[in-house]
């Protein structure tokens, strides 16, 4: 079921929303989740805290890419019960934040919500820049989480070229956000 | 030592995207690459080969392509990568197959100039690096700081080998990557097969392109 439809099921408060999004998006989410929680109960559970979310902000949002602004929300609940369990996983996201952990430069701190929408901006300005390639390994591994292998399995590439490539993109991150004020 | 709370916000900057970019990267398939249509190619050619090879011993010719440990690049002849500059594969003795080709290249620039003590190598510089030592010796030597331009098509280069078969090789030869990733052009690209901040010895699983073999010969003679 396209995703407008869907969307239209959740402004008209049908159950049937909440089917058809587990239909189309469960797998996806529950796969999302798993990557930043390494446990299946914990990313159930985050689906289904997703499920409830959606619910009560279909009304009144209306996205238009119902799976991005599910996966926005499932990667915020898991993260945010990450870092509550301070888990140590060296794959997925404890790997990539220790290579985001160079993009900021000392220098600059990030201290209200203005700098944090204004870094967000900054990163789609790099990432709208950037090759489509580049752009979808780059979300792939710093917003999904997933493996360098399995980026460069489904995206047919070489495990080295895909390291290469986000270590290359991680420094002109960084000399891109040097050049800006953030403060 | 490292910032993970700039780390973390940084985490939360990248959940805050464009919706249009999540559902890009969800959504991206890539295209059918012309790798799959030149690994059809490379078959047809091979079959091709092999029956010149067997009429030509039939009717009492010389056998074609000497070197018992680089058969493919016979079969690889001719066969373009599209977009590649066609001189950086072009080997400047005509027959030489680009295992020979490079073993010539090393042997020549393993000059005094280049020589470097292990303890030395720079895993962690903003450059790439090509080391290589011949097999069973503990001399090691390093090309010059390698164009980041270069970089992307060394790396493609590097993953461009055709299977070893057994074949054994007279020179190690690895590229050291800025972020401290070693990986060897005779070696599939693999993360079982990248090591950081050291060199490694191997058995050879590829052989080295005439692709990998221009660009080294452009690398180390500049």
């Amino acid at each position: 079921m396209e995703d407008y439809k869907i969307v239209n099921l959740y402004w008209e408060r049908s159950e049937r929303a909440i089917v058809e999004t587990q239909n189309k998006y469960n797998r996806m989410l529950h796969s999302l989740s798993y990557s930043v929680l390494s446990s299946h109960e914990d990313a159930e559970e985050c689906v289904n805290d997703t499920l409830l979310k959606a619910w009560n902000t279909m009304p009144t949002e209306r996205p238009t890419y119902l799976g991005a602004y599910l996966s926005k929300i499932i990667r915020r609940l898991s993260l945010d019960r990450y870092r509550s369990r301070k888990r140590q996983k060296r794959d997925g996201v404890e790997t990539a934040l220790d290579e985001l952990a160079d993009c900021i430069p000392s220098d600059v701190t990030i201290d209200s919500e203005w700098d944090q929408s204004r870094l967000t901006e900054l990163i789609e300005q790099y990432l709208k820049g950037e090759s489509q390639e580049r752009r979808v390994m780059f979300i792939r591994r710093y917003f999904f989480a997933k493996d360098i292998a399995e980026i460069a399995d489904e995206l047919k590439a070489t495990e080295v070229k895909v390291r290469v490539t986000l270590h290359r993109m991680r420094d002109n991150l960084r000399a891109l956000l040097e050049k800006e004020d953030l403060l | 030592m490292k910032d993970m709370n700039k780390a973390s916000q940084l985490m939360d900057a990248i959940g805050n995207l464009d919706d249009g970019l999540i559902w890009e990267a969800e959504t991206y398939r890539p295209a059918r690459r012309y790798t799959e249509a030149r690994r059809w190619v490379t078959v047809a050619a091979s079959l091709l080969i092999t029956v010149a090879v067997i009429l030509l011993a039939t009717i009492g010719g010389n056998l074609i392509g000497g070197d018992k440990q680089s058969p493919t690049p016979d079969v690889n002849e001719g066969v373009q990568d599209p977009g590649q500059d066609s001189n950086a594969g072009s080997n400047p003795s005509g027959n030489a197959s680009p295992v020979k080709e490079i073993d010539r290249l090393l042997a020549e620039e393993s000059i005094e100039t280049r020589k470097v003590l292990l303890a030395d190598i720079p895993y962690y510089d903003e450059f790439y690096y090509i080391v290589w030592a011949r097999v069973g010796s503990d001399d090691y030597y390093i090309s010059d700081p390698i164009n980041l331009y270069v970089a992307d098509d060394l790396v493609e280069a590097a993953s461009s080998g055709t299977y070893a078969n057994g074949a054994t090789i007279d020179y190690y030869i690895w590229v050291i990557c800025p972020d401290g990733a070693v990986f060897s052009p005779h070696l599939i690209p693999n993360s079982g097969n990248i090591y950081y901040g050291t060199l490694f010895d191997y058995e050879a699983e590829l052989l080295p392109s005439d692709f990998f073999a221009g660009l080294l010969s452009t690398i180390l003679i500049q």
